[in-house]
């Protein structure tokens, strides 16, 4: 009995023992600012209790009816919904052309795509708010949105690529013999086939633009374009830092995010493509 | 139904030449089938006929029509891969219908049309019974029969197959490659068939090209290409068993092939030889006979030479067994496959006769390959 349970400790146990380790680790600030969003004001800066013997809803209230935040999540939503459209249909045109049409330096063309993305968001922001000020889209959720799809673009190229570059050719073949235009094509036949690769890209552009901080703050500057992010950045005041309304905010930032990728995870799967070829 | 002309038609890959320079008539209404080993160019070959890739140099006519800069869905062609190529995530009756639902608007069907047309293929072919199911709950025999079905919905001028039969069993090959022929009959319309199984190409053309390494070998009807081979490559790569090639060298009215020789006059053009001429002699195995040990009796009317050696490997199809004797043990063993007659019982290491019977042998230059003129 205790040699079977050795047994299936040594086989099982351990790889459980390090990913609860790291779901703790990764998951106990979520925790903490969940704890700190029910806690009374005063119980916030004592320790302990660390978990509070009476909660309130007042911090949830208040951001939610006595702030911009939920003005703030629509951008956020607006934004990171047209970021994910333009990059998704974009990308996904370059990625086919990339993946099956006969065009030179297709390496080349893969390899400065990925350079883009390597600046650093801080070395192109002042030449970018210049750029947007002269276009006089300065504190416009386009500005935003466009930013955040053109660097999201590099991602949806490399993941769409790779996509298409797994269908068969012969699909690709069969499908131009059929009678499609290469467009024809790729909405017939590969963009069903790969809807988990877009899934995929869809979901990682949209957390990236949802989550994204630097470009959304240097472009707005008034509450009718802030994301929610910029907005939970702002919360403190002159005098104090509302850490309980900030926590709330934070969680109710995170939920839909948190939600799409649960949503997505069951469209994310492979075997779509079983039967085409002899298997 | 098309009569298709290739004219110098030349394919290049970077510095690789697949296709040097091919000319060749395939003619309204034929089976044509290309055959050679792998990597010969006959898929490069059939992309360029379909489309899908633009020749170097070159021109192709459709009935005297140029489409060489046409697409695909211009030349009205139809193909049918190795592989299938069902499009996944539709189902039977979606696959059919989508080279007409593709052109839909170009050719103005209307879905009555191209339900009525899914049914008449299906039975056809009878697919019937699959319509609603998904590629992936298919058979090898059943998806092929319906990319073949996809192929036919648009009645095109062409068909184009490569190697459609190569994913199956060999006994559903046998009945698809009937079905095939029969379907070709009924349609009328040109067939090019690519194929590295020279079985296939023998039963199922008209005419056929033999290519290696891009080049075209010998066009011709099969039984034309496999009694007058244009060259030593044709001979060894059609009839199976394979062609049995010996070197030899011409004295005093007789081919010397190291302790094997042969009267001139087997072979045809056999007169033509004279003395000192060195020259690569091919004999089907069915110019061979094995047979054990060395019995006075029973040594074939027709044979011309013989020679004693001892038999390594009997292959059984059933109605003929195949000896393979190894004949010449001075220098480097010759190996010989010839027929073993009926009710002969032999097994490895026996000691027999090898009779060469009087056939059209065939007769090569040494060093080019190529058939001894007039032979």
């Amino acid at each position: 009995m205790a040699g079977a349970m050795m047994h299936w400790f040594r086989r099982r146990g351990v790889g459980l023992c390090v990913l609860m380790l790291a779901a703790l680790f990764c998951l106990g600030p979520v925790l903490w600012q969940a704890v700190t969003s029910i806690k009374l004001d005063q119980d916030l800066v004592r320790l302990p209790p660390i978990v509070p013997e009476r909660v309130t809803a007042v911090h949830y209230e208040r951001v939610l009816f006595h702030s911009s935040l939920v003005q703030s999540l629509g951008n956020s939503a607006v934004v990171a919904a047209s970021a994910t459209a333009v990059a998704i249909v974009v990308g996904g045109l370059c990625a086919f052309a990339l993946a099956r049409l006969p065009i030179a330096g297709k390496p080349v063309i893969l390899g400065l795509v990925l350079a883009t993305s390597m600046f650093p968001p801080i070395a192109v922001i002042s030449p970018l708010y210049l750029l947007m000020r002269g276009l006089g889209l300065r504190d416009t959720l386009v500005a935003v949105g466009l930013t955040h799809a053109v660097y999201a673009l590099p991602l949806a190229i490399w993941i769409l690529t790779s996509f298409f570059r797994q269908l068969p050719g012969e699909l690709y073949y069969a499908a131009r013999v059929d009678g499609c235009t290469p467009l024809q094509a790729l909405r017939m036949v590969f963009l069903p086939l790969a809807r988990p690769g877009l899934a995929v890209a869809a979901l990682l552009v949209f957390i990236f633009s949802w989550n994204e901080f630097m470009f959304a703050l240097t472009l707005t500057a008034s509450d009718s374009t802030r994301t929610a992010p910029v907005a939970v950045a702002l919360f403190p005041g002159l005098y104090e830092i509302p850490w309980g309304d900030i926590a709330a905010a934070s969680l109710l930032v995170t939920v839909p995010v948190a939600g799409l990728a649960a949503a997505f995870q069951r469209h994310i799967v492979a075997g779509l493509t079983a039967g085409s070829v002899k298997g | 139904m098309a009569e298709v002309r290739l004219e110098h038609l030349s394919k290049r890959f970077g510095e690789t030449t697949v296709l040097p320079d091919v000319s060749l008539t395939i003619r309204d209404g034929e089976f044509f089938t290309i055959v050679g080993p792998s990597g010969c160019g006959k898929s490069t070959l059939l992309q360029l006929l379909a489309g899908l890739d633009r020749p170097t140099s070159g021109r192709i006519l459709f009935d005297g029509v140029d489409v060489t800069a046409l697409e695909p869905r211009e030349r009205d062609v139809a193909l049918v891969f190795q592989s299938y190529a069902l499009y996944p995530h539709m189902t039977v009756r979606e696959n059919l219908a989508f080279p007409l639902r593709v052109t839909k608007r170009k050719a103005g069907f209307d879905r009555p049309y191209i339900d009525g047309e899914v049914l008449r293929v299906a039975g056809l072919l009878g697919l019937e019974p699959l319509l609603d199911r998904w590629p992936r709950e298919l058979s090898g025999g059943q998806r092929q029969r319906v990319a073949l079905g996809r192929a036919l919905i648009r009645q095109p001028r062409l068909f184009l197959l490569d190697e459609p039969l190569s994913n199956l069993d060999a006994q559903l090959r046998a009945v698809m490659r009937a079905e095939l022929r029969r379907l070709h009959d009924r349609l009328g319309t040109t067939m090019i068939y690519v194929t590295h199984d020279q079985t296939e190409a023998m039963t199922l053309a008209d005419r056929l090209a033999v290519l290696d390494r891009g080049v075209v070998q010998q066009i011709g009807p099969p039984q034309a290409l496999y009694d007058q081979p244009s060259n030593l490559f044709v001979a060894q790569f059609l009839g199976h068993p394979a062609i049995n090639t010996f070197e030899g060298e011409v004295r005093a009215g007789r081919l010397h092939m190291g302790t094997m020789e042969l009267p001139l006059s087997a072979m045809k053009g056999g007169n033509r030889l004279r003395d000192g001429m060195r020259v690569t002699v091919g004999i089907r195995p069915e110019h061979v006979r094995v047979m054990p040990g060395h019995r006075s009796d029973a040594v074939p009317q027709e044979a011309v030479a013989q020679i004693s050696g001892v038999v390594r490997l009997l292959e059984c199809t059933g109605s003929q067994t195949w000896g393979i004797a190894e004949v010449d043990r001075s220098s480097d063993a010759i190996m010989v496959i010839g027929a073993v007659p009926a009710g002969e019982s032999l097994r490895p290491g026996h000691p027999v006769t090898v009779y060469f019977t009087r056939g059209p042998h065939h007769l090569f230059y040494i060093d080019t390959g190529m058939r001894l003129e007039g032979a």
